[in-house]
């Protein structure tokens, strides 16, 4: 452990990878504090960029916008009721009274301490847990791994908010988009449509700032420059007081154990947590109806469960290649592009890369405490940018980040076709963010599946004959049940409430 | 069941349901126009085909959980289609991808920006030429010198 540690921090205090991550983490934040554009957008637009570093390096600066962008994430709850990312809804529940309170500085310390200890744990846990699994997976087969990704994209599909069915079916497109392309064991060309541009697939970039930037950008245009009434910041008590310590502690343990907990399961990650963290926080709770008002666990809660997760979620990806959520899904997806087969033998190949950027997530913590607490000035007068300055700039770095991919204006012209599905999709009520997972595992999916009926020459028994496999089926059948029985029970409580 | 309710669930979710199984019937028409193959040995038009009907599946899925909620959703506000700003952003994006291969990364840039300004109900035509002075300069310098994209300029 102790050499591995020694591996990482030579790897993450090179000038560069420092460089990186100093970036990463303040442009994380910065995207964070910022409604209207979200960490997945900015990764899906910046991953172009990356493509001329080495890998570890572009991991960590990816990774830094990820996690940073969870830091900055709850500033424009607290202080607009307006998530800056998805995992920043929950923190408007009880952060935004609190700034009406005249409490925006206790809120704003105190969701950052709690994002340093949730991220603090999950690093722990990432340093212990995933090599021991990255062990135990050298042993999965083609039938192991297909499974694996069945359970992680149901769990994608099941444990999001809203309609299942509609996740679902965006996990399915997303394996759907996977195939275009030529299938590479058969040389035969698939949804191409006959555009020749298509033989190689879509592009994960094109898909991620189409799906996610462009529509986002449509979503938000032509709105009024948001207003911060004066009242609601208050800096001169940005300490809390012992009260709000002694009430924040238990919260932040509760809520660091979910999202570590959350963060580890393939296909569940960081928004997920915030949901489930505020939830049990409130049952918890010995006066419930503080909750909604201003209670400090319901911002502490979630924060430090979101950081948790957000670092566990390198976990089953770094030791397994399944991605815990859809940001990591495209990290995943630049690594393959770099040519790196994420897998359990990741680990044991690349040790400099997983111990180097598990070193760089320590330190990019560190300069995100050092960056959020003098710095939260500047960070609020960054709310102030109208968003008519934001969004051309946006547009101009999706188009310029597409085509230099391949110098294609048939790319950019695919994404602006994403972007108006995109568009439609969110007026359909769909989340398309479980589509990225589908769409990064689906060719492995296939090859997995393909290999494990080779292997036992047509039998498809045999995701259930072996062992491992049979568990992860097993375990998908519950998530099912799990959600059948629920359904039910909501609904047989509503009848009983109408009659 | 009833034809007025049936018609009273909102739009969005009929809309999406259509949407959905209407890539599923596709899926599974393009899919069995490719080799199926053998068990022991699937060919390419195994996965496309299982994914259509799951879509299918997922798709009368949405209807039945619509119906099933029929009495919250009326409820619900739908959310307005924004032509504006799509037309406006879209046409920026189209833009770029005409103008870059033709007439240059400059040119490329002050299209987009002007066309997406549309997507504003107000113009601020000094924001527009400070953003374009400000975009061309910095990605010149980012992406043609800094990282040497093969792009001009400005021309061909």
């Amino acid at each position: 452990m102790l050499s591995n540690l020694a591996l990482g921090f030579e790897t993450a205090l090179s000038p560069a990878a420092l460089l990186y991550c100093a970036l990463g983490v303040t442009l994380g934040t910065f995207i964070g504090v910022l409604p209207g554009i979200g960490p997945l957008a900015a990764i899906g637009m910046l991953l172009p960029l990356t493509f001329y570093l080495p890998p570890t390096e572009a991991l960590i600066m990816l990774a830094g916008i990820y996690y940073g962008s969870i830091y900055g994430g709850s500033t424009s709850s607290i202080l607009l009721n307006l998530p800056g990312t998805a995992g920043g809804a929950v923190a408007c529940i009880d952060g935004y009274p609190m700034a009406r309170q005249g409490r925006a500085g206790v809120a704003l310390f105190m969701t950052t301490v709690a994002s340093f200890v949730g991220s603090m744990a999950g690093i722990l846990i990432l340093a212990m847990f995933a090599p021991l699994l990255a062990a135990v997976a050298l042993s999965f087969g083609s039938p192991e791994y297909f499974s694996l990704m069945v359970v992680g994209l149901l769990a994608a599909a099941l444990m999001g908010e809203g309609s299942h069915f509609r996740a679902l079916s965006m996990v399915v497109a997303g394996l759907l988009l996977g195939i275009v392309g030529t299938d590479i064991a058969t040389g035969q060309m698939r949804f191409n449509f006959g555009f020749p541009q298509l033989a190689e697939g879509v592009n994960l970039v094109v898909v991620t700032v189409g799906l996610f930037g462009l529509a986002e950008v449509i979503s938000n245009a032509g709105q009024k420059p948001f207003k911060i009434s004066s009242s609601s910041i208050n800096w001169r008590s940005m300490l809390p007081s012992r009260q709000d310590l002694r009430e924040s502690w238990g919260a932040m343990a509760r809520g660091t154990t979910i999202g570590s907990g959350i963060g580890i399961l393939p296909g569940t990650g960081a928004i997920l947590s915030t949901f489930v963290a505020y939830a049990f926080e409130k049952r918890v709770a010995s006066h419930p109806e503080k909750f909604g008002r201003g209670a400090i666990e319901g911002v502490v809660a979630p924060e430090a469960a979101n950081n948790a997760a957000a670092q566990t979620a390198f976990i089953p990806t770094l030791s397994l290649g399944i991605p815990g959520d859809a940001v990591v899904a495209v990290m995943l997806g630049a690594l393959i592009v770099h040519g790196i087969v994420p897998g359990p033998q990741l680990i044991t190949n690349h040790p400099e890369m997983f111990w180097g950027l598990t070193v760089s997530f320590l330190i990019g913590n560190i300069l995100l405490v050092v960056l959020n607490l003098p710095l939260i000035g500047l960070w609020v007068r960054i709310l102030f940018i109208p968003y008519y300055i934001l969004y051309p700039a946006i547009i101009v770095f999706i188009c310029l980040g597409v085509y230099s991919i391949r110098n294609s204006s048939f790319d950019i012209f695919l994404a602006l076709l994403f972007g108006l599905i995109g568009y439609g999709m969110r007026l359909m009520k769909f989340a398309p963010a479980p589509l990225l997972l589908g769409l990064v595992l689906g060719p492995l999916m296939e090859e997995n599946l393909r290999r494990s009926l080779m292997l036992s020459r047509g039998d498809p028994l045999i995701f259930l004959t072996r062992p491992i496999s049979a568990i992860c089926l097993a375990i998908a059948v519950a998530l099912v049940a799990y959600v059948v029985v629920s359904h039910y029970r909501r609904a047989s409580l509503s009848k009983t409430a109408h009659s | 069941m009833q034809l007025s309710s049936w018609r009273r669930m909102p739009v969005a979710d009929h809309a999406a349901a259509l949407f959905v199984i209407t890539i599923g019937i596709l899926a599974v028409f393009e899919g069995s126009s490719y080799r199926m193959g053998t068990i022991a040995s699937i060919g390419p038009g195994v996965f496309p085909v299982v994914l259509g009907l799951l879509m299918l599946i997922s798709g009368i899925g949405i209807w039945l959980e619509a119906w099933v909620r029929r009495a919250d959703a009326a409820v619900e506000k739908a959310g307005s289609v924004k032509i504006r700003a799509m037309l406006a952003i879209l046409g920026a994006v189209c833009a770029f991808a005409l103008s870059i291969d033709r007439f240059g990364l400059v040119p490329a840039v002050a299209a987009a920006v002007i066309i997406s300004s549309f997507a504003e109900p107000v113009q601020r035509p000094l924001v527009t030429l400070a953003l374009i002075a400000f975009l061309a300069i910095f990605t010149v310098a980012l992406f043609i010198y800094g990282l040497s994209m093969p792009v001009p300029v400005l021309g061909s």
